[in-house]
């Protein structure tokens, strides 16, 4: 099944979801006091509209769908994208441990040799040249405090360097 | 002699070396940009933000200014040489422009190109000199229900020229609502939409969203879409770089017309250079005496375009500096910017700080120049660029995306926000959801919500004062009539028809 007339009714119900999550959160503030309105009274507003305009959405969708929503999906191309991402996610779960310099060359070296299917050791060359570059130039021209982890700051001082 | 008084202040701040630096600094990083596809300038002035917040107001904003206007500069050259637009203001000139190159005639598109861009951009900051005094007198008589009734006109034009389903662009603009929502609240310090997590009770840095959902979300769909180039060849040496007089000649018009049009485009919220290049591509095509000739490579199908994309820079720093109002990303990116320096962008910036205003109009008479130094005889140089390869370039972007992001505010938790907003990034556009009106909302979202909830302390609850003020009435009723115009089949064809254009 291709994302095609599903892209506007899976979305439309995504954000429908949220405006009810918007509108039940912002019900239990004051909507208008002696003060005038409350901390309610604008999320209540955005929270409706929401709600009205993406059941619109799906309504419409379902039933007179767009013929230009109905394109095919490029899954491979979305698989790419959603594989970087992960990648990308994982670098910033593993910074507080490895630091930055090492997390961000995992990463560049994954996204080069997994997702652009380049030769390893020309993902391995281009991330580590890479990672160096990033810390010669932010931490060490500009410093800037970037996540140093536990393993990046020992590297150095076994290297001499930090 | 007010304007006289205010420029000859900008050119002693603008031609200090440290802001020549910096401004050439901005163009140089704009050409670049603009020149990379894949990477635009919302989204780098969005990663390069958190570098200049060391930085005095002044040299901040000339150089983030530098990218945006340099960034159109840029984007002509990937237009010609690859028929892959840089930006997407310079899809129109991949008309003409590649036919041109693809005749032997690159290099004289590519002066065309730079030509067109140095007199439509300077034009644009001379009607940038001109009107916004003016304006900035005339929003002098606003007050909270004015605001709100502008910022609402502002994000209806948003909405409406943002994508080719209005519910989708509102839908848009309301999740940058909710998101900016998120945190303590403005009157009564109630924690909103928190879930029990404190870091979020300062709210989200603007600069985490604007890196998520540009930078990282255009490298995602590239990586997705993965094109392939083929660069034509660029001919050295600046003589063949020149256009001959004929080519000059057939472009007087369209130097006039682009610069017209792009400026008062530029000035319209959300309509952006993208529309101004159609549109004035359009107009050229329209008054030519050889219309069936465009789309084989004349030279004024290049120069119209372009005029328009760099004059609308001029336009629309207009309603940024004068009401506080962006148009678009690059300058809501902006705004934030010179909040976060405690410069107020509106009517009384031009009395508040005159050395920021008029510095920064001043340096862009100053960065034309150098964008057409940089861009003539350099261009070879540029075209090079491209030959970066895309393994290298990504996860160099993504990096730099991260180090953005994370200087912002020293904290790992923003960066797995950074993650998230990626995500919705290229969701949204996988889901053809426009990203502007969620930038605008975000940035705009606090100040609305506190003009409109002043409005009704004032009147003690009272929504019909909205109808007692001249001013406000009519900008609402105007929002409406623009929020309405899509129930008319022929506009709602014609919108459609110029923003897919």
């Amino acid at each position: 099944m291709g994302l095609g007339r599903d892209r506007d009714v899976i979305s439309g119900a995504v954000l429908a979801a949220l405006g009810v999550f918007i509108l039940s959160q912002a019900l239990q503030w004051n909507f208008i006091g002696p003060d005038g309105p409350g901390p309610g009274f604008f999320p209540v507003g955005y929270g409706v509209l929401m709600i009205v305009l993406s059941l619109y959405l799906v309504v419409k969708s379902a039933l007179r769908p767009d013929p230009a929503a109905r394109t095919s999906n490029d899954w491979p191309g979305t698989g790419r994208a959603l594989a970087t991402w992960g990648m990308f996610a994982g670098s910033i779960a593993l910074m507080e441990p490895l630091g930055f310099p090492v997390a961000f060359a995992l990463l560049a070296a994954g996204t080069i040799w997994l997702v652009m299917g380049k030769q390893l050791w020309v993902a391995i060359v281009t991330a580590v040249v890479s990672a160096a570059c990033f810390w010669m130039v932010f931490s060490l021209a500009l410093g800037l405090n970037l996540p140093a982890g536990y393993a990046w700051t020992p590297l150095l001082r076994m290297l001499g360097i930090g | 002699m007010d304007i006289i008084n205010g420029l000859v202040q900008g050119f002693s701040v603008a031609l200090l070396p440290v802001n020549l630096m910096w401004c050439f600094v901005g163009c140089f990083l704009g050409t670049v940009v603009g020149i990379l596809p894949g990477l635009g300038p919302a989204a780098t002035i969005a990663m390069l933000m958190p570098l200049t917040y060391g930085m005095n107001p002044a040299s901040g904003i000339i150089m983030l200014t530098g990218i945006y206007y340099g960034a159109k500069y840029g984007g002509s050259t990937t237009s010609i040489l690859l028929n892959i637009p840089g930006e997407s203001s310079s899809v129109a000139t991949c008309l003409d422009g590649y036919q041109m190159a693809r005749n032997g005639r690159a290099g004289a598109a590519l002066g065309i190109a730079a030509i067109a861009s140095f007199i439509a951009g300077t034009v644009g900051v001379i009607l940038l000199t001109l009107m916004a005094p003016p304006i900035a007198q005339i929003a002098l008589a606003f007050s909270s229900p004015e605001y709100f009734a502008l910022m609402l006109l502002g994000l209806s034009l948003v909405v409406l020229l943002s994508g080719a389903s209005i519910v989708k662009g509102v839908l848009s603009l309301l999740i940058g609502l909710w998101l900016t929502s998120i945190g303590t609240d403005l009157f009564t310090a109630e924690s909103r939409y928190v879930f029990g997590q404190t870091v979020l009770v300062g709210g989200i840095d603007f600069m985490v969203v604007a890196i998520g959902v540009f930078a990282l979300s255009e490298v995602l769909s590239s990586i997705e879409s993965r094109d392939e180039t083929n660069v034509l060849p660029v001919p050295r040496g600046i003589l063949n770089l020149l256009p001959t007089w004929e080519e000059l000649k057939a472009c007087r018009f369209a130097f006039v017309n682009g610069s017209l049009v792009g400026f008062f485009v530029g000035v319209l919220p959300g309509a952006g250079s993208t529309i101004a290049s159609f549109i004035s591509y359009g107009i050229e095509k329209a008054v030519s005496k050889h219309p069936e000739k465009f789309g084989t490579g004349v030279p004024e199908g290049v120069a119209a375009p372009e005029g328009a994309n760099n004059a609308d820079s001029g336009g629309a720093l207009v309603p940024l500096l004068t009401l506080g109002l962006p148009g678009g990303s690059a300058t809501a990116i902006m705004l934030s910017a010179l909040v976060m320096w405690g410069v107020k962008p509106g009517p009384l910036m031009m009395e508040e700080r005159p050395d920021v205003f008029w510095g920064l109009v001043a340096s862009m008479y100053i960065g034309n120049v150098m964008l057409l130094v940089l861009n003539l005889p350099l261009v070879p140089v540029f075209a090079q660029i491209l030959r970066v390869p895309v393994f290298v370039l990504f996860p160099m972007i993504l990096g730099i995306a991260m180090v953005g992001a994370y200087s912002a505010s020293g904290r790992i938790f923003d960066l797995a926000l950074l993650a998230g907003f990626g995500l919705l990034g290229y969701l949204m556009v996988k889901f053809r959801y426009p990203t502007a009106p969620l930038i605008l909302g975000f940035v705009l979202g606090d100040a609305m919500e506190r003009a409109l909830r002043q409005t009704l302390m004032m009147s003690q609850g009272d929504i019909t004062t909205f109808a007692e003020r001249p001013i406000a009435a009519a900008m609402l009723a105007i929002a409406v009539l623009i929020l309405l115009t899509p129930l008319l089949g022929y506009f709602n064809r014609w919108r459609t028809k110029a923003i897919e254009g």
